[in-house]
């Protein structure tokens, strides 16, 4: 019986090794081929992990290849892929079923990375940002509107989201010490009080020390994205529908009143005034910060005796960084050069910190069961069971580290008049210089994307 | 006998089991039709907001022509500005049916916004090119008629956060007919479908 249940264990950590490092590998695949510009082989380990039937299985997988069709120049294969992955958002808004509840289950009992990736609320405006410019590039205006007045409606919903969440972190938390204290009193459960843990000094200071980073960033007001306003103001200026460019536009005026572009497109919504014969540069710099594994030692206070020291797992925030500080263009009649709309990183720094209480005391509830589990076993089954517990611990321990990786570091505009041969040169200054030749049309949006200096650009132009 | 007694009952209930999981489709009755609604636009409201705003547009009487004839009427744009994939064309579809059907307005196809054009129309006057066609059926020159009213129009919607659980959807349909000659505006309705559901996700 005794063998049974160590068999049993053993198996558990190896299922558990075998599931976190396929994802982790798939994701250090795609990263490594889209950060050397290598949009196809990353777009090729994007494509192996979507699941067609079930996107919400892929959900992550989806935004990922999104981007890669995007940049290949596959506007419809990518609307697809963005539509599979806001289905799959829907699916996770309205879906309680017990498949997706043991999956919870799981990555209460094991760790994060078992839970379903279902999207952080940026992915959500991002992802109609993006199919806007995608339906744009293929001329279906009508399509674009909705998609940016989509984008738009889920910056109203990531408001209401964080406010709702912000008091269901506080209730969470109540509810784990209650159910940690009651199966204390019953014997069945782990004895620790998380929000004693997380109220604690040597906690706080073992927290302050690892997020640093997070108290000296500034966030972005009521967790707006900046790029997602300022390009649906823009589309619907581009459209003529100055009345309505003007409303959104008033807003990317008033969050950035200095940058240039965004005052002369407000000043020519205000105007009523149609822009003609203009160009945007739309440039997304660099790579998005990511979340990286960091372990370290925290003390968790149980509550019938003692205070003991155990090794916990948390996501913290690395920076990848712009490409380059911004790009110069040239015309023939004219020279700009880009400045930052949406600083990307500060986007997701702003989301990931209120998510952080969250994470945390999953993480704490998590350690201290496990750790009274590894004790209580250990008498139990003696020296043999409290190792292979020690061991099921160690490998089950692991940080939630998916996150949409394709994204830029920060996003930049330029504006210029299109000069009459209708050409343009991107550059960086240094070794990059594309010549783009603008086809027949009113105005045009040329969007340049940019993972590291010296990889390929991907360079597409969407008429208006 | 036991036996085949309990052999014929879990049939039975494995028939009925099946049959209840099967999902058969059946029509929808379109005058009675007690399905559930939805958060977005589906016929019902196509249908309730084409007829509201024809009887209306019918009922003002600025569509009967003072010497008795009819208006030719084009059909403009109808821009989507709501959060759904929605084809305009559906609904202006309807409301030009219900228009001509009145015996006032005739829709041209030769000009207009979207699908309401006819290709046809311009690609039977290319064949003036070709020797196989008999002269005298071609489209004479200069006998296509301009319109003399245009239907143009916009869906907007907005979405307010009606309380801890709801959503409130409203979707204002707007419609105006202009005389293309004089530009004024010779009539316009604005008809409002709301919705109220779950909050949970969004409405799209």
């Amino acid at each position: 019986m005794k063998d049974t249940v160590l068999r049993v264990l053993l198996a558990a950590g190896a299922l558990l090794v075998s599931g976190c490092a396929t994802n982790r590998e798939a994701l250090r695949a795609f990263n490594a081929s889209f950060e050397q510009g290598r949009y196809e082989a990353a777009d090729d380990v994007a494509g192996h992990r979507i699941n067609k039937k079930n996107p919400h299985k892929a959900l992550l997988w989806n935004l990922q290849g999104g981007t890669t069709r995007l940049l290949l120049g596959d506007f419809a294969g990518s609307v697809t892929l963005y539509d599979q992955a806001e289905a799959a958002f829907k699916f996770y808004d309205l879906d309680s079923t017990a498949e997706n509840a043991v999956q919870l289950g799981a990555a209460l009992a094991l760790n994060d990375s078992f839970a379903p990736y279902q999207g952080e609320e940026y992915d959500r405006i991002m992802v109609n940002s993006y199919k806007g410019l995608c339906f744009a590039a293929l001329g279906d205006y009508e399509n674009a509107r909705v998609e940016f007045n989509r984008a738009l409606q889920r910056q109203e919903e990531a408001k209401h989201h964080f406010a709702r969440q912000i008091k269901k972190t506080k209730t969470e938390l109540a509810k784990q010490d209650s159910l940690a204290n009651r199966q204390a009193v019953d014997g069945t459960g782990a004895p620790f009080s998380v929000t004693d843990t997380l109220e604690s000094d040597s906690f706080k200071d073992a927290m302050r020390e690892t997020y640093s980073n997070l108290d000296t960033f500034q966030a972005y007001p009521d967790f707006i994205n900046p790029f997602a306003t300022y390009l649906a103001g823009l589309f619907f200026l581009l459209e003529g529908d100055t009345g309505k460019a003007s409303g959104i536009l008033k807003e990317s005026f008033g969050m950035d009143p200095d940058h240039p572009v965004v005052r002369a497109d407000f000043a020519d919504a205000e105007a009523g005034r149609a822009p003609k014969g203009q160009c945007w540069v739309i440039f997304e710099n660099g790579l998005c910060v990511e979340r990286v594994e960091f372990r370290l030692d925290i003390p968790i206070f149980l509550v019938t005796r003692e205070l003991k020291m155990v090794n916990v797992a948390f996501p913290v925030l690395s920076t990848r960084g712009r490409a380059v500080d911004s790009l110069s263009i040239s015309t023939a009649t004219e020279t700009a050069r880009t400045i930052a709309i949406c600083d990307m990183d500060r986007v997701i720094r702003t989301e990931f910190k209120k998510d952080l209480t969250m994470i945390i005391g999953r993480e704490v509830a998590r350690q201290a069961a496990k750790t009274y589990l590894q004790y209580m076993v250990q008498r139990e089954y003696g020296d043999l069971g409290g190792i292979i517990m020690a061991v099921f611990q160690t490998f089950s321990t692991a940080a939630d580290t998916r996150s949409w990786t394709a994204l830029p570091s920060d996003i930049q505009v330029a504006r210029f008049p299109i000069s009459p041969d209708r050409r343009l040169t991107v550059s960086d200054g240094g070794r990059l210089s594309i010549p783009v030749q603008l086809p027949a049309c009113d105005n045009a949006i040329v969007h340049v994307r940019l993972p590291q200096v010296g990889v390929p650009a991907a360079v597409s132009i969407i008429k208006f | 006998m036991r036996q085949n007694r309990l052999f014929a009952t879990c049939s039975t209930l494995a028939v009925l089991l099946l049959s209840g999981c099967a999902h058969v489709p059946e029509n929808i009755d379109l005058q009675n039709d007690r399905g559930h609604a939805v958060m977005g636009l589906d016929y019902r409201d196509f249908d309730l907001a084409a007829s509201q705003m024809v009887q209306s547009a019918l009922a003002s009487g600025t569509l009967k022509k003072p010497d008795g004839g009819r208006y030719v009427m084009a059909t403009g744009k109808v821009v989507n500005d709501t959060m759904q994939r929605i084809d305009t064309d559906q609904l202006m579809a309807k409301i030009e049916e219900e228009l001509m059907n009145s015996g006032q307005v005739v829709m041209t196809s030769a000009i207009g916004a979207g699908d309401a054009t006819d290709d046809m129309v311009y690609e039977a006057r290319e064949l003036r090119k070709s020797d196989e066609f008999d002269a005298g059926t071609l489209a004479p020159k200069g006998r296509l008629v301009a319109p003399d009213l245009s239907v143009s129009g916009k869906i907007i919607q907005r979405d307010v956060f009606y309380d801890k659980r709801t959503r409130q959807v409203e979707y204002y349909f707007q419609l105006r007919i202009t005389n293309l000659r004089t530009g004024l505006r010779f009539w316009q309705k604005e008809t409002l479908i709301g919705k109220r559901g779950s909050n949970k996700s969004v409405s799209w």
